[in-house]
């Protein structure tokens, strides 16, 4: 009985698993073989329609005046018909909010919000910064963001299309080097940017609006409702809910933006729960009416439904090492007529999602940067932490599930300029980063580009 | 002692176990010792710069200059770096590139490898080849059957027929480019573009691109239609048998929440017509869609198959179609998008911005943006532009603009 049951779960796994093998190869070959479709980037600079930029800031005295300087350089009109820039203080007790008033009294395009009481979180600042903002476009980005002078064009030229509902760019890690753990985050950033993102766009599939570093058409937001507060990931929310209404989203691969990805594996843990948790409640949310939606066709209606089940893969791997471990104990072998079947297995199960490697390789490939790929095997750390991180979430997004109750929301930990700063909610260890090296010692935007002049990849 | 099955498990354990170790050795090697551990390149200073080609190309040639202009002249006097001399001068950068300094003139037949410098005017005689970029400070002319790789000028230019250009053309005058000429790349002036039939190039821009039979060029100055002659120039830019009047028009630049009008009916052309509303500016067309003469759409339209309009519509807001085909004498004030083929009709005028992502047909009298407010034609396929059209503005196609 049991060796039955664990069969019928290792077949599914495997089942599930190659279908997203599957897709994942199919993503890179496309990437790799096929013309992009059109990105609008050519109207960059010839459409620019008013934006709002909106920032919500929880504790982010560290990074802050990177970005408003960086947007203080952005190539857009600095005028009140084509730029704002909204910053939303979110109950911030680091000096934040000092920082935000001094530049808005030097810079007549900044506009402060000071929210000191009411919800906290990105979706309950960004619906505060939004009831102020004018502009056609809202573009959003998180604090520890570092826009390019000419992002915001990129960003905006898409909306020459009259059926875009929201933009995205891609985000390039910058604080890569500074331990394993962002230099492997810098990989799978790579294959879901460069071939993720790019490839279901060209496809004609839906593009992830993520939350920063992209755009939304007012008019589009206001029309399926807003920025839900109740979620943890805004982002996939609002992707599906303006696929689901009808609206496209535009994926943009030259509107680079460099991010900070976690350096400690304990701050990597808290981003992945909540993305974890999040998605998979957008899933609830959403599936059916993704599903009976009538304006997206039958292959994004597959695609969305696999983009929003992703995390449940986690559990089900790991289910599915517990049901091959009883099958192979109980003696059970079919290994006569599943050779191929169980050495495809094998890697699948011990290097995780084989095909999202594949993917990250042919971004690497597409990026120039071939040398960083000999890192690749290691990602089975991150994998394997992933599985385990995203598992153990799961399994307390479902207990709450079912007993009525809402997870809390973790904001990520910054690490530039030698800050540890602590997390939302009172949860947060506040500890200052440790590793030291030139790299704590740096200014934000100026330093990534010392460092890349220094390395001479030019240009940056 | 081990069955089939369990040997079979084994021998696939320890060719799991070579390959994983031989990764893992790479990778913790690159861990341990890094050889690529700085952040992907990532130029955060790029602003696009449309004549970039013939700026960075002038500013590099005057480097050099500077270079020969600094040293001490055997004469005393340096007016220039041909000056005092009637016959061409060769010289070499400290780079080692070999520079042609010529007064001006006429280079006659025969294949030249130099970096070639002109002072004056200067003609490229029929049927040479130049292998290398070529700069004059004054106009700059091409006879017939000449190829070059990329030609500066700092006053007019005009391209001979039937020229192959590798790679760019820039000029701060009008440029003039005659039947049967190819541009590899990039076509960009400050002044204007005139093109014959038969011309193909990659991209252009310029305040003005016009093929032939449009009546502006001659003499064309972007300074005569900007500022604040812009409504005399508009009035002159836009056809004359364009139905709309400018008080017809609603206000100019985008509504803060793009929202065409209040009201919330149906608008007649859309009765029966499997539709639906995005939000308050846009309507969502799921079928093909017919308009009739004389239309006039006030929202953002989206329509999912084909749109085809009859002539003299009006498009207040963007229109996005998977297949676009404009009638004649179309007026459309915000941008046009098409999945697939975007044809526009004889006489149409289109204020801002063309983007297909198939191939692009501007029909004869089709005007693109305005002298105050440059647009883009963009195709992922081919532009093909027939006579007496003109664009403020860039052209640029995955293939070829080409002139019919």
């Amino acid at each position: 009985m049991i060796v039955a049951a664990a069969l019928v779960i290792a077949v599914v796994v495997l089942l599930v698993l190659a279908a997203y093998t599957a897709r994942h190869f199919y993503f890179a070959l496309h990437r790799l073989f096929s013309k992009p479709r059109m990105d609008y980037s050519d109207l960059a600079g010839f459409h620019l329609p008013s934006v709002s930029v909106l920032i919500p800031m929880h504790n982010e005295a560290a990074v802050a005046e990177d970005v408003l300087e960086a947007l203080a350089e952005a190539d857009y009109p600095h005028d009140p018909d084509h730029l704002e820039v909204i910053l939303i203080d979110d109950h911030s007790t680091d000096g934040t909010g000092a920082i935000l008033d001094e530049y808005a009294g030097r810079c007549p395009w900044i506009k402060v919000i000071h929210r000191l009481g009411g919800r906290r979180g990105k979706a309950a600042a960004l619906e505060a910064g939004t009831r102020e903002a004018q502009g056609e476009v809202l573009v959003v980005f998180d604090a520890d963001y570092v826009p390019g002078k000419s992002l915001l064009k990129f960003l905006a030229a898409p909306f020459a299309d009259p059926e875009i509902g929201a933009v995205m760019g891609r985000v390039v890690p910058h604080n890569v080097g500074t331990s394993l753990l962002s230099r492997l985050l810098d990989l799978e950033r790579a294959g879901g940017y460069q071939i993720g993102q790019q490839a279901r766009y060209s496809l004609g599939l839906i593009a992830q609006y993520g939350g920063t570093a992209g755009g939304v058409r007012r008019s589009a937001l206001d029309a399926v409702g807003g920025w839900d507060q109740r979620s943890l990931t805004e982002d996939t929310d609002l992707t599906l809910r303006l696929a689901i209404r009808g609206w496209k989203i535009a994926y943009v691969n030259r509107a680079e933006c460099y991010e900070e990805v976690p350096e400690t594996w304990e701050s990597r843990k808290l981003q992945i729960e909540r993305w974890a948790v999040g998605h998979t409640d957008c899933l609830h949310r959403h599936l059916g009416a993704l599903l009976r939606s009538p304006y997206l066709t039958r292959r994004e209606k597959w695609d969305g439904a696999f983009l929003l089940s992703v995390y449940l893969t986690a559990p089900l791997i790991a289910l599915g090492w517990v049901a091959t471990a009883i099958l192979f104990f109980q003696g059970s072998s079919y290994l006569p007529v599943w050779t191929p079947f169980f050495l495809a297995s094998t890697c699948c199960n011990a290097l995780g999602n084989f095909a999202s490697f594949f993917e990250i390789g042919s971004s690497v490939l597409l990026d120039g940067a071939g040398r960083r790929v000999r890192l690749l095997p290691l990602n089975i750390a991150n994998f394997v932490f992933s599985t385990a991180t995203v598992t153990a979430a799961l399994g307390r997004y479902y207990a709450a599930r079912a007993t009525g109750r809402t997870l809390g929301w973790n904001k990520t930990q910054r690490h530039r300029n030698g800050n540890g700063n602590g997390n939302g909610n009172g949860n947060g260890n506040g500890h200052a980063n440790g590793n030291g090296g030139s790299y704590a010692n740096g200014r934000g935007l100026n330093h990534i580009k010392a460092r890349a002049a220094a390395q001479g990849s030019g240009g940056v | 002692m081990f069955g089939v099955p369990m040997a079979g498990y084994l021998l696939l354990l320890l060719l799991f176990l070579l390959f994983f170790c031989v990764s893992l050795y790479f990778g913790i090697r690159e861990w341990r010792q890094p050889s690529d551990a700085v952040p992907l390149a990532m130029d955060v200073d790029y602003i696009r710069i449309e004549n970039y080609f013939g700026r960075s190309f002038r500013a590099k040639m005057q480097e050099w200059l500077q270079e020969w202009l600094a040293e001490p002249q055997p004469n005393g006097a340096a007016a220039g770096v041909t000056a005092g001399c009637s016959d061409a001068v060769r010289r070499r950068t400290a780079g080692g590139e070999l520079l042609l300094l010529v007064p001006g003139g006429r280079i006659s037949n025969g294949e030249e490898r130099e970096i070639i410098y002109s002072e004056g005017d200067l003609t490229l005689a029929d049927g040479s080849i130049f292998r290398r970029e070529i700069y004059g400070q004054g106009r700059v002319e091409t006879e017939a059957g000449v190829r070059l790789q990329s030609l500066a000028a700092d006053g007019d230019m005009v391209l001979g027929a039937d020229n192959d250009v590798a790679r760019w053309v820039d000029a701060q005058g009008v440029i003039v480019i005659r039947s049967g000429t190819v541009v590899g790349s990039r076509a960009s002036s400050l002044a204007g573009i005139e093109l014959a039939r038969g011309v193909s190039v990659q991209s252009l821009y310029a305040p003005i691109i016009c093929t032939a039979g449009y009546r502006c060029t001659a003499g064309y100055r972007a300074e005569a239609h900007s500022g604040g002659a812009a409504d005399g120039a508009e009035a002159s830019f836009i056809p004359a048998t364009q139905a709309v009047r400018r008080e017809d028009l609603p206000h100019e630049g985008p509504d803060p929440h793009g929202r065409g009008s209040d009201k919330l009916a149906m608008p007649r052309f859309l009765e029966g017509v499997r539709c639906t509303r995005l939000d308050p500016g846009t309507w969502l067309v799921q079928e093909d869609l017919n308009l009739p003469a004389g239309s006039r759409i006030e929202d953002n339209l989206i329509v999912k198959g084909t749109l085809t309009s009859g002539s003299q519509c009006v498009f207040l807001r963007d229109v996005k179609a998977a297949r676009l085909e404009l009638g004649e004498r179309n007026h459309v004030v915000g941008n046009l998008t098409a999945e697939d083929l975007l044809q526009v009709g004889e006489g149409s005028f289109v204020a801002r911005n063309i983007a297909a992502g198939s191939d692009v047909r501007l029909a004869a009298g089709v005007r693109v943006g305005r002298p105050e407010w440059l647009a883009v034609v963009s195709a992922a396929g081919e532009i093909i532009l027939e006579q007496d059209v003109a664009v403020c503005g860039k052209l640029t196609a995955s293939r070829w603009v080409r002139t019919v």
